[in-house]
């Protein structure tokens, strides 16, 4: 038997044992509908069991360890989403007790929406984010430029900083933050989180260029420029082909972290007005009518990441390290 | 049409040798300037420096006799073809090839469609002018780089390296349309290669370069027959020179392998050197062995045993292997480290005709003309066999 039979029959048989497992357990004691999700689950780890077993020795591409990690990922992230729908699903006055909706309502949906706290919310976020990437992008594209292209001494303890600052604990900054506005009078503004919002935005944005600025082909500038092209025309021609869509992606990434910063937006931001979004589910929810409406309003907020990932996912695969080209 | 010319270009490097060593180049209107040395040499580096990309320490370039120090890459109006290609992913072929022609304003656009489409047809381009550069392979990509400078229209037009990726088959034929299509125009051109037979073969005039310094310029022959120094003589021909330590001793020149009488000119120059190189080209080592061997008058001749034959078809390679004292091995050797190339063989290599029948353990005897073989001093490396 080679080693990659063996492995195989291995994964085979752990996830035969696994859905043996759940399907019990499903069965003996989860109440139904419940149930349902149990055996469906066991159904299919035992699936990837026996079709296992069946290509354990062919010479086929796949990895049945990979399958089943990819399973078990998928129940982990999964499970929790289907909760929050449930949740957000469960007509007001009832409690949700079952992992499957029951009874769907989606006049949530409908509050969250409506609901006057959490739409300001939305716009603070928005707005704060918006500004925090503009700003960001702008300083972090220059920055970039020069870590990656020109010869500035002490480039690698720069770009070491910039990392370091991309781990700093943004809570533990929250608090002199917070000091600082309220003396300078700017405390609950809108506007006034934007700053703050710089040290999330600032070094992911810049992290993110480097990356971008690492795959531009530059002896095409070169090329451009001895090809005598004009500044505008270097622009046009090399900088909005070549660099436009890597910093459109990093800017779309960097405009959702700063989306769902919670740190920055509880620690600054004293009443409604100004709270952020994520901010306000946490601290706020008793403002807001029911856990129904956190959840949706939860769920919606969610679509902003979903849809940048729609729109750009090569390029953002690419820029989180995952490049498959 | 246009005459370029440099003096004294100077550019500092990171340690102590410059990039570019007090260069001083001329290249008169409608020639073409062959620059060839090992790697590193610095030779895309002086190219970059007339186009204007990389600035030098001090010294000038002039394009038609006017001083473009100042001037920016657009300004000089100088066409380069890169060695990685630099090809525009997102383009097709045709607009590849357009690139430089149409970012000036006022340009004929039908007039360059024509050109496209001749070059292209030149280049065998013509299937290709829909796809991108991704599709195509290296030697196409080459081609299209290539194709993107003969297009323009430009004062001066630099290649750097720009037949590598051609195979041994299509090179020629690449290399001679492009020449051709440039004399037509009466381009002044200047490309690098480290192809020396590319150099001798393509160009009007030759430029050796090694260490960021122009070692000697001159048309091929001049550079093949009367090296300047060991360098030159090392570098040029394939195979290399044989290139022997020898010691003066009265009116001879004691090599490893022969003996040569010098003339008095010749130990005037040598004086009080007590060693010296001698130089002698492969394919002036005559095989003398058996009757009715060649009719040289003047001779240097000697017998020693075939070690190996490398038989190529139109020729044969003898490999004659000799010893060396360790003293001058080690002075050879000081040599070789400050010029980081190697000159020096433990061997004599013999071009002979493909006929004669020759095996290795065979004797041979070898009739070198004597006054085919150069001397030079090993520590400046100058050719002391050259009329002054």
């Amino acid at each position: 038997m080679t080693p990659s039979v063996r492995s195989r029959l291995w994964a085979s048989a752990t996830s035969f044992a696994l859905g043996f497992g759940v399907g019990n357990y499903g069965v003996l004691q989860v109440p139904r509908p419940d149930q349902w999700v149990w055996i469906a689950v066991a159904v299919v780890l035992m699936l990837t069991g026996a079709a296992g077993v069946l290509f354990a020795d062919t010479s086929r591409a796949v990895s049945f360890w990979a399958i089943l990690g990819v399973e078990v990922f998928a129940v982990f992230t999964l499970v929790p989403l289907l909760w929050t729908f449930t949740v957000a699903t469960t007509p007001e006055g009832a409690t949700a007790r079952t992992l499957l909706p029951q009874d769907i309502s989606w006049s949530a949906f409908d509050g969250a929406i409506s609901s006057g706290t959490l739409r300001s919310a939305a716009t603070t976020s928005l707005l704060v984010a918006l500004v925090a990437t503009v700003v960001a992008v702008a300083l972090a594209v220059p920055a970039a430029y020069a870590l990656v292209r020109l010869q500035v001494r002490a480039r690698r303890l720069v770009y070491g900083l910039v990392v370091a600052a991309l781990l700093m604990p943004v809570l533990a900054l929250a608090g002199p933050f917070a000091d600082q506005l309220v003396s300078l009078g700017a405390y609950g503004s809108r506007l006034a989180l934007v700053v703050p919002m710089l040290v999330v935005t600032l070094p992911l944005a810049t992290w993110l260029c480097v990356t971008v600025m690492r795959d531009v082909p530059w002896t095409l500038l070169d090329a451009v420029r001895a090809d005598g092209a004009t500044r505008p025309q270097q622009l046009r021609r090399f900088a909005v082909p070549h660099l436009g869509p890597g910093v459109v992606a990093a800017a779309l990434l960097v405009f959702v972290a700063a989306c769902n910063d919670f740190a920055l937006g509880a620690g600054l931001a004293p009443d409604r007005p100004s709270l952020p979004l994520p901010a306000t589910l946490l601290v706020a929810s008793r403002q807001v009518d029911g856990s129904s409406a956190v959840a949706a309003a939860g769920l919606l907020w969610l679509l902003i990441p979903l849809i940048v990932l729609l729109v750009l996912p090569r390029r953002i695969n690419h820029l989180l390290g995952r490049s498959y080209r | 049409m246009t005459s370029i010319e440099l003096r004294h270009l100077t550019t500092d490097g990171p340690g102590e040798r410059p990039l570019l060593d007090d260069i001083t180049l001329t290249v008169p209107s409608g020639s073409t300037l062959a620059i060839t040395g090992p790697a590193g040499a610095g030779k895309s580096r002086l190219l970059r420096t007339i186009v204007g990309l990389e600035e030098q320490t001090s010294g000038d370039v002039l394009i038609d006799d006017i001083v473009v120090n100042a001037v920016d890459p657009r300004g000089r109006d100088v066409s380069m073809v890169f060695e990685d290609y630099a090809l525009h992913p997102h383009l097709d072929v045709f607009d590849n090839l357009a690139f430089s022609s149409v970012l000036r304003k006022g340009v004929d656009k039908d007039a360059v469609s024509d050109r496209i489409h001749e070059v292209a047809e030149l280049l065998a381009l013509t299937d290709l002018l829909d796809l991108r550069p991704a599709d195509l392979d290296e030697p196409q990509r080459q081609r299209v780089a290539l194709g993107r400078s003969l297009v323009r229209d430009a004062t001066v037009y630099l290649f750097d390296a720009p037949f590598t990726a051609q195979s041994e088959r299509v090179r020629a034929h690449v290399r001679s349309v492009t020449m051709q299509w440039q004399a037509e125009a009466s381009r002044t051109s200047i490309f690098t290669t480290n192809h020396v037979e590319e150099a001798l073969s393509t160009a009007d005039r030759v430029a050796v370069m090694h260490q960021g310094f122009i070692h000697q310029v001159g048309t091929p022959r001049e550079l093949y027959d009367q090296p300047a120094n060991m360098f030159v003589a090392g570098f040029l021909g394939s195979p290399p020179m044989n290139l022997v330590p020898a010691i003066p001793m009265g009116q001879q020149l004691v090599m490893p392998l022969a003996t040569m009488l010098i003339d008095d000119d010749l130990a005037e120059r040598i004086g009080e050197r007590s060693v010296v190189v001698a130089g002698i080209r492969p394919e002036h080592c005559l095989d003398a062995t058996g009757p009715g061997g060649p009719a040289v008058s003047d001779r240097v001749e000697f017998t020693t045993r075939i070690d190996d034959i490398e038989w190529r078809g139109s020729s044969q390679f003898a490999y004659l292997g000799y010893d060396i004292e360790p003293e001058i091995e080690a002075v050879m050797g000081e040599v070789e480290e400050l010029l980081e190339f190697d000159l020096f063989q433990s061997f004599l290599v013999a071009q002979l005709p493909a006929e004669s029948a020759l095996r290795p353990g065979m004797s041979i005897r070898v009739v070198v003309p004597r006054q085919r073989i150069h001397v030079f001093d090993p520590e400046t490396g100058e050719n002391l066999t050259l009329p002054r």
